[in-house]
């Protein structure tokens, strides 16, 4: 009776997803949340993103039955890097991040910094050569939140410095369609290079 | 005028003949550096009193400029925005104190007086003092202070020659000596002294007024509120500004000191190079200038955001020391050390001490609200926070626990002080319940603090670690005489341990099931009922018999339906509602009925007809609906000539007992009613009844309606009564491009249910034209999720196909599903849970490491082929964290029941 209760429950849960319109940052949905944080630095000629991710407990736990790659209920140093470093450069592949119109080519360093409450923090560096002095348009599209939206936040203020080129987000993010992709994340800033 | 002073005097005169003075060359002052929070202890080992300019007080009074060859003083001034502080050093060889028999100061802070002359030539008296001032040459402070910490503070007016006072009788050489004066304390700013022996060559502390040993000396701290010292009035903090701290910045001063060393033919060292004899007090421009430290208020008080975020977890605790001890807002200082885990936790535990009281509120909150990580598995915190997994899996960090135990010593604690002990310091918390529970004198209040706080934790699976060590501990708690003879703290004990399911303590709990008190006995109940189990126990049957307490009644009524299975239950519900007419008791028996099987059910239920009022009628009509007996059914059909307006609750009923005598009344209130809430109920109602007169009325609701969350829900109820005459309406609605999507994509919905060629034609029409009938991603102006709500669209219309037996439409859905997000997954796999129908994304479902979908894979799995998923779905229970998950509080939307079933199903 009550599995049968639930199961109800899950199908009148699945009536409102399908009926109402599916925005990435304020849907109702049994799916978990992922939030995140963005921060955009430059120095020298690079170009780095630090793309943090804030799951849920329960997001968290079903990661580790992927990370316990043997299932001994223990997830070990080795198998940690292991899932981490393919996730990384998963998550790299749907990061699309542009400076002056111009796409660059992220790369992960591989890794997950992990902090307390369940956040991951990725880095990720790409070439953007010397930027000239001025005001340089950027954007980043976030193909992940497509599939796991959550709330956002951008970072960047909290870790401005005094001298060398300044990031700052001049638009709030929305969702975009792109051709053969359901919404996914855009967030426009711009370089200011003094 | 004190005649203690008139022989040193004499003596200053007598020494000190040379009155000229002699201008100083300009020089710079000093900058004295800030204090931070110090213990005056007369220790000088604070760390800023280690980076702290020290300043000798070698100068021999006699001569300018020359230095003792042996150190006599060494002075360090430091200051904040309440005080002054002096710290110094002594070499004596022979420490004299004498005592005045003055004792002066404020009331709250009498200080005792010392001497600083002896007309007896064998008393050596040594004595250090102190001149300070802010610039005035007349009016200043003089401070005596020796090695038994005793203190004299003398307000000095200094008289020009000119003025008729310096000749007064109150002058002594035109000094005017206000010995009465004292350095008043600044509210809770007080003056503070303290001396600390040093040690002789033995290792012993030096001694006081022992002539036969060699000591060394001693350090000493003295601590001097700005507003007894006579600091500049615009310096003072303004309350009209709601200003606390005083505003010293740069604020220049002369402080000038002085050792006496009874023992020495050069009694006097002082610390002014360019002085020589004369009076200390008339040669105040020679005295050393200082300047208090400008501080950058923004750089000190508030660090740059940047700083914030490279802190470490000590730094960042450092950091909330210092604003607290200088009461400061934490500000943006809250977030950072609530999100830093354990490691920032432990850092700020560690400024808990007992010399920092002011501390513990906000120390216990950030403790508290970082220690509920607790609740998460080992091994997330073994990932996410290395010090959390530390602190609560190892012994060391259990011994470090104990640091926590420190609120024990306060006398109040403040709100969240329980939660962060439970949270926090769970191993030296059981300890101290045992040691209590072994007490003649246990301490009640802070016991039921306690109880409270793990109660519910354990309530609702926070606690993972220690559920039988507080069972355990709970049963030696009820063997205490003082706590089961306080009702107070037994009622909230049995109440502890009916949250924690404490089964070991029933014999207790069930003994006071009669207690004199009905805090007792209503805690008994409830625990007694959370203890479950399949029988009631004959000591609640007993109580029931002779219970008038309403709040004991109500919990009683409440307790039945944990025995939904026993007669003995059900007769005593019976026996309740007929002996009480309290309608909350009864509404709680009637709800407790609902889920049932007691024989007497239908009895209790109808009972309810009888007195209606107070909602007691509705709830025993949900009871009907839930489980509509057949006794029950004459008397809610005849509830249809009682209502004219048919109530929410006889609707359901009515639809619950799917009899078809209750359509016309039915189909009669759906044409009345406006209200769209209650036109939804009596369309499912008319559903579960079925039959011509339903359909048809349904039929005529789904052509007549405009309401568009209406016709979706009509729409489903066609498909699912596979409603003869909708075809037509559906197909077009469809395919209707001005139709609300949502009332679309339910059509699509059921049109894998409607039987006819119409509908497979337009599931045919609708897949090979799908852009044309649900848009393209690929349109400018498509807002966000249209690619989604399209993809949805499809793969209804392959699943509808499917059931249609078209081929290729299975391997279509896996193609929707591979590329599909979360959610899409999720719904194709709730779809084939509907149809019942197998699929090979079920199997990929059940791998899935999103929780939604997996759990649609298990809904899907149990429906479609239980059998065939047996093995995958055992193996998915017993997978280490899944098993660990479900045994969390998460809200795993039932997953365990569902586990349960399909895996009972597939056996």
């Amino acid at each position: 009776m009550r599995h049968r209760s639930l199961f109800l429950k899950m199908l009148a849960a699945l009536t409102i997803l399908v009926s109402l319109p599916l925005r990435p940052l304020a849907h109702e949905s049994p799916v978990d949340h992922v939030d995140r944080g963005i921060r955009i630095w430059i120095k020298g000629d690079s170009v780095f993103l630090r793309y943090q991710l804030q799951l849920s407990e329960r997001a968290a736990m079903m990661q580790l039955i992927k990370i316990d790659e043997n299932a001994d209920g223990v997830a070990s140093e080795s198998e940690r890097d292991s899932y981490f470093a393919a996730f990384a450069e998963a998550l790299s592949k749907q990061l699309h991040l542009q400076i002056d119109g111009k796409m660059l080519n992220l790369k992960s360093d591989r890794k997950a910094h992990l902090l307390p409450q369940f956040r991951q923090v990725f880095t990720f560096s790409g070439t953007c050569g010397a930027l000239p002095q001025g005001k340089h348009a950027g954007q980043l599209n976030d193909d992940y939140s497509r599939s796991y939206p959550g709330m956002y936040r951008w970072d960047g203020a909290k870790f401005e410095s005094g001298a060398g080129p300044r990031v700052t987000a001049i638009e709030a993010p929305k969702a975009i369609d792109a051709v053969g992709h359901a919404g996914s994340l855009q967030l426009k800033f711009e370089v200011n290079v003094p | 005028m004190k005649t203690f002073f008139a022989a040193p005097l004499l003596c200053c005169a007598v020494l000190f003949s040379t009155l000229a003075e002699e201008k100083p060359a300009d020089e710079a002052p000093a900058v004295l550096g800030k204090a931070d929070a110090t213990i005056i202890d007369g220790a000088l080992d604070e760390a800023f009193w280690k980076s702290a300019t020290p300043v000798r007080g070698d100068y021999i009074n006699s001569k300018k400029g020359e230095l003792s060859a042996t150190p006599r003083l060494m002075v360090k001034y430091a200051w904040d925005e309440h005080y002054l502080y002096i710290g110094y050093e002594t070499f004596d060889e022979n420490l004299i104190a004498k005592a005045s028999a003055i004792k002066e100061g404020p009331e709250k802070n009498i200080r005792m007086g010392c001497e600083i002359w002896s007309s007896d030539p064998k008393e050596k008296v040594d004595v250090v003092e102190f001149f300070i001032t802010f610039g005035d040459e007349h009016f200043f402070w003089e401070i005596h202070h020796n090695a038994a910490n005793q203190f004299n503070d003398v307000w000095c007016s200094v008289a020009d020659p000119a003025w008729p006072i310096a000749k007064s009788s109150l002058s002594t050489y035109g000094i005017i000596f206000s010995n009465r004066e004292f350095i008043a304390d600044d509210g809770e700013f007080t003056v503070a002294m303290a001396v600390k022996l040093k040690s002789k060559a033995d290792g012993k502390p030096s001694t006081v007024n022992a002539s036969d040993d060699a000591d060394t000396g001693y350090t000493a701290e003295l601590r001097l509120p700005w507003g007894g010292l006579g600091a500049p009035a615009a310096a003072k903090p303004d309350p009209k500004k709601k200003e606390t701290d005083w505003k010293m910045d740069g604020q220049k001063l002369l402080v000038l000191a002085v050792v006496q060393d009874g023992d020495l033919k050069e009694r006097y060292h002082h610390s002014a190079p360019q002085r020589k004899g004369d009076w200390f007090h008339k040669t105040v421009p020679l005295w050393p200038k200082y300047q208090l430290a400008k501080t950058e208020v923004q750089s000190e008080k508030k660090p740059a955001l940047l700083k914030i975020e490279e802190l470490t977890a000590p730094q960042l605790a450092g950091e909330i020391f210092r604003r607290l001890d200088k009461h400061e807002p934490l500000g943006e200082l809250m977030q950072p050390a609530m999100e830093g885990g354990m490691g920032v936790a432990l850092a700020c535990a560690a400024g808990l001490t007992a010399e920092t009281p002011h501390r513990h509120e906000t120390l216990y909150d950030i403790i508290a609200v970082a220690s509920r990580c607790r609740r998460s598995h080992r091994e997330l915190l073994r990932l996410y926070d290395p010090a959390a997994h530390v602190f609560f899996y190892t012994d060391a960090g259990a011994a470090a626990q104990k640091q926590l135990m420190l609120a024990f010593s306060s006398e109040t604690w403040s709100r969240l002080v329980p939660e962060a002990l439970v949270n926090a310091a769970p191993r030296p918390l059981l300890d101290w319940m045992r040691a209590e529970a072994a007490s003649e004198n246990p301490n009640l209040t802070r016991l039921k603090l306690i109880w409270r706080e793990w109660g519910t934790s354990v309530f609702y699976r926070r606690e993972r670690q220690h559920v039988d060590d507080v069972r355990a501990v709970i049963l030696r708690l009820s063997m205490n005489a003082k706590i089961c003879s306080d009702a107070d703290a037994l009622a909230a004990l049995i109440r502890f341990a009916g949250e924690t399911a404490s089964a070991n303590c029933s014999a207790f709990i069930l003994q006071h099931v009669r207690h004199e008190a009905s805090s007792v006995r209503a805690e008994a109940v409830l625990a007694i009922q959370r203890f479950g189990g399949e029988k009631v126990p004959t000591e609640i049957l007993a109580l029931a018999k002779t219970e008038r307490d309403p709040a004991v009644l109500l919990r009683l009524a409440e307790a039945t339906g944990e025995w939904r299975d026993d007669a003995a239950a059900g007769a005593l519900a019976i026996s309740l509602f007929q002996q009480h007419d309290n309608p909350e008791m009864r509404r709680a028996l009637l709800f407790s009925a609902a889920h049932a099987t007691w024989p007497q059910r239908s009895v209790l239920l109808l009972k309810a007809f009888d007195v209606p009022e107070n909602g007691v009628l509705g709830v025993a009509l949900q009871g009907v609906a839930e489980h509509p007996e057949k006794a029950l059914h004459e008397n809610t059909l005849a509830l249809m000539n009682v209502f004219k307006t048919a109530p929410a609750a006889l609707i359901e009923a009515l639809g619950g007992l799917k009899d078809e005598k209750a359509a016309p009344y039915l189909i009669d209130a759906l044409k009345q009613s406006k209200n769209l809430s209650v036109r939804l109920k009596i369309i499912f109602s008319l559903e579960k009844i079925g039959g011509a007169a339903a359909s048809a009325a349904l039929l005529s609701e789904l052509k007549d309606t405009s309401n568009a969350m209406f016709a979706q829900q009509l729409i489903g109820i066609a498909g699912r009564m596979k409603l003869a005459g909708a075809e037509d309406l559906v197909t077009a609605l469809a395919e209707d491009l001005t139709a609300p999507l949502p009332v679309r994509i339910q059509c699509l919905w059921s049109m894998g249910s409607l039987r006819s060629k119409t509908v497979h034609a337009s599931l045919r029409r609708l897949d090979a034209k799908r852009d044309y009938y649900f848009g393209s991603a690929d349109k400018s102006d498509s807002d966000a999720g249209t690619y989604e709500k399209m993809e949805q669209a499809v793969m209804l219309i392959k699943m509808a196909l499917l059931q249609k037996g078209d081929t290729g439409a299975a391997d279509e859905a896996a193609a929707i599903y591979a590329r599909g997000t979360p959610t899409t997954k999720l719904s194709m796999l709730m779809l084939l849970a509907d149809l019942k129908r197998d699929h090979e994304v079920i199997a990929d479902g059940l791998k899935s490491a999103d929780f939604s979908v997996m759990l649609a894979a298990v809904h899907a799995a149990s429906a479609a082929a239980p059998k065939k998923y047996h093995a995958t779905l055992v193996a998915l229970e017993n997978a280490p964290f899944i098993k660990a998950m479900i045994e969390t509080g998460l809200d795993l939307n039932g997953l365990d029941d569902t586990l349960e079933h399909a895996i009972a199903a597939g056996k």
